[in-house]
């Protein structure tokens, strides 16, 4: 019997560095693909849940302000960063904007949320959810006097200007990394319902 | 194809043109690709990415599409909730309900004056004018019509008279400043109509949103 011998050529070094060069770029590619894909879905999910929070607050803050009376007991100025209403049982509906690291917000130290009292600042809630922190919370208010009561004498209202409300907004989820933070501005202005004179 | 090996038993004449052919010698021969094979690979990978980016591009534009609508409906509500805020005021001031509104000088067509500070007004528009960020030091940053640094949004409200008959048994938007068609003579409400328009990776996008408001709470 012959000698039978089996030759299997194999690859050269050549050919099999440019092999593993085309597949770790291929890799590089769809691995780079891959995490700027996961990147910016957690982005649309952050700016998602900062779009939800908005129209939350806004839809609150306009119903309040809709059928509450503002509260004139305090002193207002133009703008500022708490809104205060009086309902008709003497309990002030207070919402503002919490000081970073807020106990109240339940939230990292970082975290500034929006909070609602009900009960005249006893007891506070979050209006804005865990991650979402609160950049601007401003409050525009006019008149800052109210036009319902009656000063001086004789007798006359300060102004005839119907109480109005405007909130300007802005928001950040802040993410684990800084490039899947989302932000949203946004402004509205509601007018008062309450008629009394 | 001719292979050349170091031993002379070693000789291949020629391979198949698919799978392994063993020759007499006992030489395995593995044929790889052929140019049509890779490039087919390349466009099914390429497929693959371009509908992987496809996605995340469209995922991205979706994203700020609906964040800027929810700002514009926010800034269209903003201008209905002024003209109503200005009709509530004229009640206060015993002034026509629309006093402010559709007797502005140049038009029915307006935007809002309102920075901040001073009682907002109306004043005449013939266009969407922009929407800036405001620098005045009382209400910097605050979306407004004043002076500011510039944003996506423009916009304009219009004003249009609600006339009646005179026996109130119908009612029709008049499509001027005046209940000026003969059959429908009294003035009875306002429809205000808010306009805000946008632009986004050069897509041109508008809302519009409306309210009747009438002489009585």
């Amino acid at each position: 019997m012959g000698e039978r011998k089996v030759c299997l050529p194999g690859y050269s070094l050549t050919e099999l560095l440019v092999v593993i060069m085309l597949f770790a770029l291929a890799m590089g590619i769809l691995m780079d693909t891959y995490i700027q894909f996961t990147r910016l879905s957690h982005k649309t999910s952050n700016a998602a849940v900062v779009q939800q929070d908005s129209r939350f607050a806004f839809e609150y803050i306009a119903r309040a302000v809709r059928n509450t009376p503002i509260d004139y007991s305090v002193t207002w100025a133009i703008s500022s960063s708490t809104l205060r209403l009086l309902p008709t049982n003497g309990s002030a509906i207070i919402i503002t904007q919490s000081p970073a690291g807020d106990a109240r917000c339940g939230d990292a130290a970082a975290i500034s949320c929006l909070l609602v009292s009900t009960n005249g600042g006893v007891n506070w809630a979050p209006l804005t959810s865990k991650s979402v922190n609160v950049k601007k919370f401003k409050v525009y208010l006019q008149p800052t006097t109210s036009p319902f009561v009656l000063t001086g004498s004789p007798a006359d209202y300060p102004t005839d200007q119907q109480p109005f409300v405007t909130v300007q907004m802005e928001l950040e989820y802040v993410a684990a990394r800084a490039v899947e933070n989302a932000t949203m501005n946004a402004q509205t202005t509601i007018s008062s319902r309450v008629y009394v004179r | 194809m001719k292979l050349k090996m170091p031993n002379a038993k070693c000789q291949i004449s020629k391979c198949g043109k698919f799978g392994i052919r063993n020759l007499a010698f006992g030489i395995h021969v593995l044929p790889g690709q052929t140019i049509m094979e890779m490039l087919l690979v390349f466009l099914i990978i390429s497929m693959g990415l371009y509908g992987a980016v496809t996605l995340i591009v469209a995922n991205v534009t979706h994203q700020e599409a609906d964040a800027d609508h929810l700002v514009a409906m926010d800034l269209a509500r903003e201008q209905l909730e002024l003209a109503q805020n200005k009709r509530d005021s004229n009640w206060l001031n015993d002034k026509d309900f629309d006093f402010g509104m559709t007797n502005i000088i140049g038009g029915c067509t307006a935007i809002t004056n309102w920075n901040g500070s001073a009682v907002p007004s109306f004043v005449f528009a013939a266009s969407a004018q922009p929407v800036n960020l405001s620098s005045l030091a009382v209400s910097l940053g605050m979306f407004t019509n004043q002076v500011g640094t510039a944003t996506v949004f423009s916009r304009w409200l219009n004003f249009a008279p609600i006339c009646a008959k005179p026996d109130h048994s119908a009612t029709a938007v008049s499509a001027t400043c005046a209940c000026s068609d003969p059959a429908y003579t009294d003035k009875v409400g306002l429809r205000v109509l808010s306009n805000v328009k946008w632009t986004r990776r050069g897509s041109n996008k508008s809302l519009s949103i409306y309210t009747d408001m009438y002489d009585w709470r």
